[in-house]
């Protein structure tokens, strides 16, 4: 008698996982798919990143790390390629929003709180070096999307790995070597 | 009874778990929502159902119900209520169970922390984490039931191994186990980065929290297994180089490399086929740990045909090391470094030397781990290597580990100019000599020098970062010096943090080196009232003191300890043999222990004769060893603060989250 008591309490819980985890598989409709662009989402990750380390190589340059020679080259460089890379999240963010509406939704929501919270720039303590690489990051991605970015009409492509300008037809960098990445078939940004 | 509804709702989470993985895997390949979601509900499942499971168990130790094998041969009615509750974790099957109850738990945290974010690759988590804990219930169901019932129902548990009754070793374990398992997460993380494609730094920015968390666990249980080893065992050191401490070492080797390798990725795009490896290999290391552990392959290679869990951790052991490696070939060509070296005099640089150094520890501890196993294998004879051959050979890469530690954070990325390099190494260079020759002048002793020299280096650089970081706050921000320092851990929490890390690291290399080369002793019988002298003290045994506790016997030898030179009394000290009721042929030793900044007097009470007329110990002078102690607290401060969130971080994962859209995802 214990035993099959023991076996219908074991099965009730069993079964009410069971449920549990086919649940989401059991609510009518197709399923949703998960629309994430992939290049998008490494810009924003690799701009990021940038960012980060241009904040980084300047504490290096302030507690000593580097020669004035040094900082100035690799800031230059740091800088060009941010650059290169908020060109490219700016070319590339009105494609993804026309593939869901949602997605514009999404970064609509984000803006407001984004622009609500105000505190945008990495480390607002010291605005004056960052500011000029994040801003237009800032602008790219609180913009209207089909509007083109200060600057993106004239300026030419950036190699997102070195930095070196690119010719538009390029699909390697001259400079590197690494593939032009784009998800699109646009060419240039003023086109 | 109601061990039965324990021992079937393990199969059911079993069950589950091989669903959740199905629809983890395809789910992502698919990126299908709802696959998705039925996988993160699977991962919340198997931990319900395995909390449930635990909690049976620990009921049964609670109250007693000996007709449970486990709590029959692991607990006793007259075991203290604190190490009933630690039993789980005492025996077998029950910490079998405990692993899975961790496990399952860090599967259902990584999932909520992240249920909004990465989706391409959370499903892929969810299955490597749900994976793991299908092979520990496959275990639990088929080799190890926590819940099997005895054929009758005895009047009392046989007890928990004496050894096991001890304040650290309730700690230690918990410590270890959190550390250990802790480790799959990043480990899964990687092979959701695999799976789905996404190599770039999406993942290994994820990770670092995730590893650094477990490390910080996994370097907290290393040293109260030593404090365990130091106050227990009673042979005047902390680590003697065994299998099972070395199977908690191997993996916190790689995970160290892996924590520094990754920020070289984030930073410069490169060392990304190394960095899946690492994890790889940590992850590999840990079930190899486990399973040492487990089997007793170690002790003998003919006990892993008697052990019931061996062939399956083998077998799980041939799926992680041939189903990484046709997933890393096939990702090669997406794993391609995206900048070279430009300069030896480069931070990147000297993290690479960093990984190599890690990586030879690692090796050179697995390959002496398990020697006497390829010896017995081999040649029929058991060799084994102690732990000389450990500290010749690991001693020197520990000493130019110490020193890279000390010399890498000065480096800038990419290269350092000779000016710069000027800059940065003059003061600590010449701390570092000073300390060298001091040791030397004052002691005579070669390797000492070099070593507390090295740690004199690594500390003053230290210093050093952090003046020059104050410095660099206030020039740009003009703040107070607290301010200033406040705001090094809170903004860049992740560099200075991790020098209070190496802080901690300097501290424990320290105490080692003070240990293995200052240390004195002496085995002595003193009659009642008797004296010995060592070192600056006098030690007097003035009685035995015999103590009934609830399931043992105390036996404590009262010593009186004095300043040689002045004669004044500094103290007095109790160590005690235990004698449990139930093994009264496994005394267990506690040592009677005067601990100061500079030194530790240490007494262990080997035996009496005649109700304590006379008695004999093993007396230590271990110098600098609380360092160690001090040295793993500062480690684990350093490690909140580099892992604790900051303003800056919140940002940017907002603004990744920009380029996801999910379609009526629903929750």
């Amino acid at each position: 008698m214990p035993m099959i008591v023991a076996a219908v309490v074991a099965g009730l819980l069993s079964l009410a996982a069971v449920v549990y985890v086919v649940w989401p598989l059991l609510r009518p409709g197709p399923a949703p798919v998960v629309v994430e662009d992939d290049r998008l989402t490494e810009l924003v990750g690799r701009k990021d990143a940038a960012l980060a380390a241009i904040k980084d190589l300047e504490f290096d340059y302030y507690t000593g790390k580097l020669s004035d020679e040094d900082y100035a080259r690799l800031d230059q460089r740091l800088r060009r390629q941010a650059i290169g890379l908020i060109q490219q999240i700016e070319k590339l963010a009105p494609e993804s929003a026309v593939m869901d509406e949602r997605l514009e939704a999404e970064i609509a929501r984000l803006r407001k709180t984004r622009n609500g919270a105000g505190e945008v720039t990495p480390q607002p303590s010291r605005p004056e070096a960052v500011q000029a690489a994040a801003s237009p990051a800032d602008v790219a991605t609180a913009q209207k999307p089909q509007q083109p970015a200060p600057g993106g009409a004239e300026t030419p492509r950036f190699c997102t790995e070195c930095g070196q300008p690119l010719q538009p037809s390029y699909k390697f960098c001259a400079h590197c070597g690494a593939p032009v990445a784009s998800a699109s078939p646009t060419p240039a940004p003023h086109t | 009874m109601i061990f039965h509804i324990g021992y079937l709702i393990l199969i059911t989470a079993a069950v589950l778990a091989v669903f959740g993985m199905i629809a983890g895997f395809w789910g992502g390949r698919q990126r299908n929502v709802k696959l998705a979601l039925s996988s993160y509900h699977a991962v919340y499942a198997v931990a319900g159902l395995v909390s449930l499971a635990a909690a049976i168990l620990w009921y049964a130790l609670l109250t007693d119900r000996f007709e449970v094998a486990y709590v029959w041969n692991h607990s006793e009615r007259a075991l203290p209520v604190f190490y009933k509750f630690s039993a789980l974790w005492g025996g077998q099957a029950g910490s079998l169970l405990f692993w899975l109850l961790i496990l399952s738990g860090f599967g259902a945290a990584a999932a909520f922390a992240n249920r909004r974010r990465h989706w391409a690759l959370m499903p892929y988590v969810n299955a490597v984490m749900l994976g793991t804990s299908l092979f520990f219930a496959i275990l639990l169901i088929f080799a190890a039931n926590p819940f099997r019932l005895a054929s009758f129902v005895p009047q009392d548990g046989q007890g928990l191994n004496p050894l096991l009754q001890n304040y650290w070793m309730v700690l230690h374990p918990v410590m270890l186990y959190l550390g250990y398992v802790g480790l799959a997460v990043p480990f899964a993380f990687a092979v959701g980065a695999l799976l789905s494609k996404r190599l770039d730094n999406e993942w290994v920015r994820t990770v670092r929290r995730w590893t650094l968390i477990p490390w910080m666990f996994l370097s907290a249980g290393i040293l109260m297994g030593s404090q365990w080893a130091y106050m227990e065992l009673g042979w005047g050191g902390y680590w003697a180089w065994d299998p099972v401490e070395n199977a908690s070492f191997l993996p916190w080797l790689t995970a160290t490399a892996f924590l520094h390798s990754i920020v070289v990725q984030e930073q410069r795009g490169i060392l990304k086929v190394w960095n899946v490896t690492l994890i790889w290999m940590t992850y590999f290391l840990v079930i190899l740990g486990t399973f040492t552990t487990r089997s007793g392959v170690l002790e003998s290679v003919h006990s892993f045909a008697r052990s019931d869990v061996g062939p399956f951790f083998l077998v799980f052991m041939v799926i992680i090391l041939f189903g990484f490696l046709w997933l890393l070939f096939k990702r090669l060509p997406l794993l391609r470094d995206e900048q070279a070296i430009e300069s030896y005099t480069s931070r990147e640089a000297a993290f690479m030397a960093n990984n190599w150094l890690f990586a030879g520890i690692a090796f050179a501890t697995l390959w002496g781990t398990f020697f006497p196993m390829f010896s017995e294998i081999l040649t029929g004879d058991r060799i084994s290597v102690a732990a000389p051959f450990f500290n010749k050979v690991n001693g020197p890469l520990f000493l130019l580990l110490i020193l890279l530690m000390g010399a890498a954070p000065l480096l800038g990325w990419r290269r350092t100019s000779r000016q710069a390099f000027r800059k940065q190494f003059t003061w600590p260079t010449l701390i570092g000599a000073a300390t060298g020759v001091a040791i030397w002048l004052l002691y005579d002793a070669g390797y000492p020098a070099i070593g507390l020299a090295a740690c004199a280096f690594a500390a003053a650089t230290i210093v050093q970062e952090y003046v020059r970081g104050v410095q660099a706050r206030r020039i740009t921000s003009g703040e107070s010096i607290p301010a200033a320092m406040g705001n090094l851990w809170r903004r860049n929490g992740r560099r200075y943090g991790g020098y209070l890390v190496h802080l901690g690291i300097v501290l424990i290399a320290t105490a080692v080196i003070g240990n293995e080369f200052f240390q004195q002793n002496t085995n002595v019988t003193l009659a009642n009232g008797e004296s010995v002298t060592l070192g600056r003290y006098e030690i007097a045994y003035t009685g035995l003191e015999p103590n009934r506790k609830v399931n043992h016997i105390e036996y404590g030898a009262r010593l009186m300890i004095f300043d040689q030179k002045s004669g004044k009394t500094l103290g007095s000290i109790l160590p005690r043999r235990n004698i449990y009721d139930k093994t009264p042929e496994q005394p267990t030793s506690e040592v009677g222990l005067r601990m100061t900044l500079l030194e530790d007097v240490y007494v262990v009470l080997n035996g009496w004769e005649t109700g304590g007329s006379t008695a004999t110990f093993t007396m230590y002078v271990n110098p600098l060893t609380i360092w160690m102690w001090i040295g793993g607290l500062v480690l684990v401060l350093g490690t909140l603060v580099a892992s604790w969130p900051h303003p800056g971080r919140r940002r940017s994962e907002a603004a990744a989250s920009i380029a996801y859209a999910v379609g009526s995802a629903g929750d």
